[in-house]
């Protein structure tokens, strides 16, 4: 039977749209679940064909389910709504957590403070875990109580770290993804103050007013100055004569260069380099997303993520550098290999990729803004060993230097670690020599104000 | 040189119009057909609509086709992240802000609130191109159709207003993510994708003026613009825009040339080149993959 002989009364919508939103907000597939303007939406958008028709076709109540979900969700939708044109039962899912957004953000935020202020606190984590049994075991809050903490700095860090180390040992699926769901949100929340910080220092200079304009970037004092300075009488006054802050058109060309080692895995009181250059890294992207950019990643190998000129979504890719967090070298080298066949893993060999984040770079105009951001534990200089190689890699770097690229290194706090030192200190000190700043990843506030300072300079 | 001036100034006098028309019939096939009901009922019923497809495929005509079939005023902006919402609003010009406050004289509306007080279309295009800032003050205009303007008080929108965004499907560079809350207000997604061959062929007639082409050489042109976007190397096409600016150069020089297809090889490549982008396949150059394809086509 053909579908388009399928006809329905305009009552069959009372039943069709709130099945189908039901449906997709019951669907593990929909991130952003369909408010009730959906269904509103929904039943406008029959009416005209109704009207028309005298009847509500099988085509009208798709095509209605389809148009009025968004973009990403579309293709769930026309298999929801067929599911239910169909009458096809709904396939089993575990029942979707009734807290979410904000409303586990605020709890894991409270939780978090309470644990962390108060790691003694009268028994709270007990009852913490007792109402939600799967966010964790007792273990999970007690393991913490009498040692220093690893880093955690006040507020929005300190759930940040939390956080991280909730994911990396949380085994049920469900609560790692929205573990990594409240993540994402609160990095990138970090990401969007930076953007707003870079925006505002656009603004540099004065210039005069233009007709549409927004008055509200008027400098007042100034265009009171020059006003006076013209010596203009109140009907003489034009637009022009009042100034406006002036945008600085700054173009960037930006490199990421991560380090995957098998050295950044080590934890250190359930932490690892790892974790704290993904905690910086993210924010960093997400509030640079505007500018050009490209991501590689290295240990014996290189893997280009994204090249300048590419043109990829960067969400995804966020999603996955945050996923590093619970991964061992192992599964890093599976993700990426699909194998592990014994070949070389996980040394340091970050020159590939620093002579491709050169070669990148150069290639960009040189009137923009070329900056490569280096995140690693600089474990570079095996002290019983030739280190020709590594000198390569400050050779490069100081190529960069010269040629007027900006080097920014994110440093992992592990690096100053007794057990790193060795390794670490030439590393350290010769960058520092080439005039890199070198900024630790503790505190990812902290971390992305110094980097605003340097994007700032440029 | 005044005189200059002076002519130039009568002509610019004399080029100002109401509103632009559409010069060429606009193919309302296939999925146009669809798109254009869809789009018509959504803003009957008071629906915001966004088209949703890769550049060049009738987004912007199809939302200037609906304003002028139902005889609304047409007003747009290109997003990008200079646009401010003052360039959408309007402002008040500061010299007659200071001779006379603000007040409806000192103010300079923006396309927006043109529309909303002319009860006519917005065009919105390339959203996801817009900063927070500037979508969030689009949020009052759709959802309650009025604007507070500052201090002149709340504005508010003539019934037939409408608002039609359209973005691209791919995020690129520049792109911001639309905020939920506008999302939420967006009430339906049309999706338009590259045409059919039947209506794409039609399209490229329409849209040439004196068309005389053989219909050999238009199918070779289609064959042509069809196997870009096949290709698997080709991360941008060639849009029904690129087979159109083809069509109408081989239709006009034709006679220059020996053969049709002497004359679709002079053309192809440069027409077909300035929009495609290669997928970062290494060795390979926009120019090599047009004269591939050519080649396949026309031997």
């Amino acid at each position: 039977m053909s579908t388009s002989s399928l006809e329905y009364p305009f009552h069959y919508a009372n039943y069709f749209i709130p099945e189908f939103i039901e449906r997709m907000r019951r669907s593990r597939e929909i991130v952003e679940k369909p408010s009730p303007r959906q269904s509103i939406n929904m039943g406008k958008i029959l009416l005209p064909g109704y009207m028309r028709e005298g009847c509500l076709k099988f085509e009208d109540l798709l095509r209605a389910a389809v148009i009025t979900s968004q973009v990403d969700n579309q293709k769930m939708a026309e298999k929801i709504a067929l599911d239910v044109l169909t009458n096809v039962s709904e396939y089993e899912e575990e029942p979707q957590e009734d807290l979410e957004g904000d409303q586990l953000l605020s709890l894991l935020s409270k939780k978090t403070q309470e644990v962390y202020v108060t790691p003694m606190a009268k028994g709270l984590e007990q009852n913490i875990v007792n109402d939600h049994p799967n966010i964790s075991a007792p273990d999970q809050f007690t393991k913490f109580k009498n040692k220093p903490d690893v880093g955690v700095g006040p507020g929005e860090d300190r759930i940040l770290k939390f956080g991280a180390k909730a994911f990396k040992e949380e085994r049920d699926e469900k609560m790692r993804r929205l573990l990594a769901h409240l993540l994402k949100e609160k990095l990138m929340k970090l990401g969007r103050e930076l953007e707003r910080k870079d925006d505002w220092s656009r603004f540099a200079s004065v210039r005069p007013f233009q007709p549409g304009e927004d008055t509200d970037s008027i400098e007042e004092d100034r265009s009171l100055e020059n006003i006076l300075d013209l010596g203009r009488k109140i009907e003489e006054i034009r637009p022009e004569d009042f100034m406006m802050l002036k945008r600085k058109k700054r173009n960037r060309s930006i490199i990421y260069i991560q380090d995957i080692s098998n050295t950044m895995f080590y934890d250190y009181e359930g932490i690892n380099s790892v974790n704290y250059s993904v905690l910086s890294l993210i924010p960093l992207m997400w509030g640079l997303r505007n500018d050009k950019w490209g991501l590689i990643l290295y240990e014996s190998n290189s893997h280009v993520i994204k090249d300048l000129t590419d043109e990829m979504d960067l969400e995804p890719i966020l999603e996955q550098l945050l996923d590093m967090i619970t991964m061992t070298t192992t599964q890093m080298e599976f993700r990426f290999r699909g194998t592990i066949d014994g070949s070389t893993w996980g040394g340091t060999i970050p020159n590939k990729s620093i002579q491709w984040a050169y070669e990148q770079l150069s290639e960009a105009p040189e009137r923009s803004d070329r900056i490569c951001f280096y995140f690693s534990d600089f474990v570079l200089t095996d002290p019983s060993r030739d280190n020709d190689e590594s000198a390569k890699n400050y050779e490069t770097i100081a190529r960069m230097v010269d040629d007027g690229i900006r080097v920014f290194a994110g440093i992992s706090p592990l690096a100053q670690r007794e057990i790193f030192r060795p390794y670490t200190t030439t590393a350290i000190a010769k960058l520092k020599k080439l005039g890199v700043p070198m900024v630790e990843t503790y505190i990812p506030s902290q971390f992305l104000e110094k980097a605003h300072a340097f994007l700032d300079e440029g | 040189m005044a005189e200059k001036e002076q002519g130039f100034r009568k002509m610019l006098e004399k080029s100002i119009v109401e509103n632009i028309r559409i010069e060429h019939p606009v193919v309302l096939k296939g999925q146009y057909e669809t798109a254009y009901s869809l789009l018509k009922d959504a803003l009957d019923t008071g629906i915001t609509p966004c088209l949703v497809g890769p550049p060049g495929v009738g987004k912007s005509l199809l939302a200037r086709k609906v304003a002028e079939d139902t005889a609304r005023s047409f007003h747009e902006v290109f997003f990008d992240e200079n646009v401010t919402p003052s360039r959408l609003i309007g402002s008040f010009d500061p010299a007659l802000v200071v001779r006379s406050g603000r007040n409806i004289s000192s103010f300079e509306p923006g396309p927006l609130i043109r529309a909303m007080v002319e009860g006519g279309l917005f065009v919105a295009h390339e959203l996801n191109r817009a900063t927070e800032f500037c979508q969030n003050s689009l949020i009052a205009p759709l959802e309650e159709r009025h604007y507070h303007l500052f201090p002149l008080g709340m504005v508010k929108a003539q019934e037939s207003f409408a608002f039609v965004a359209t973005q691209n499907p791919i995020e690129t560079a520049g792109t911001y993510r639309l905020s939920r809350v506008l999302v939420d207000r967006i009430g339906c997604w049309i999706r338009l994708t590259y045409p059919t061959k039947e209506t794409e062929l039609e399209i490229l007639k329409e849209n040439t003026p004196a068309f005389s082409l053989p219909v050999s050489a238009l199918d070779k042109i289609y064959e042509i613009v069809k196997m870009t976007r096949e290709s698997p190397v080709l991360e941008i096409p060639a849009s029904p825009r690129s087979g159109i600016y083809l069509t109408r150069l081989v239709n006009k020089y034709l006679d220059r040339f020996e053969t049709e297809d002497a004359a679709i090889r002079f053309f192809a490549p440069a027409v077909l080149a300035k929009e495609m982008k290669i997928r970062g396949e290494e060795g390979k150059s926009v120019g090599k993959v047009v004269d591939e394809i050519i080649s396949k086509v026309l031997g």
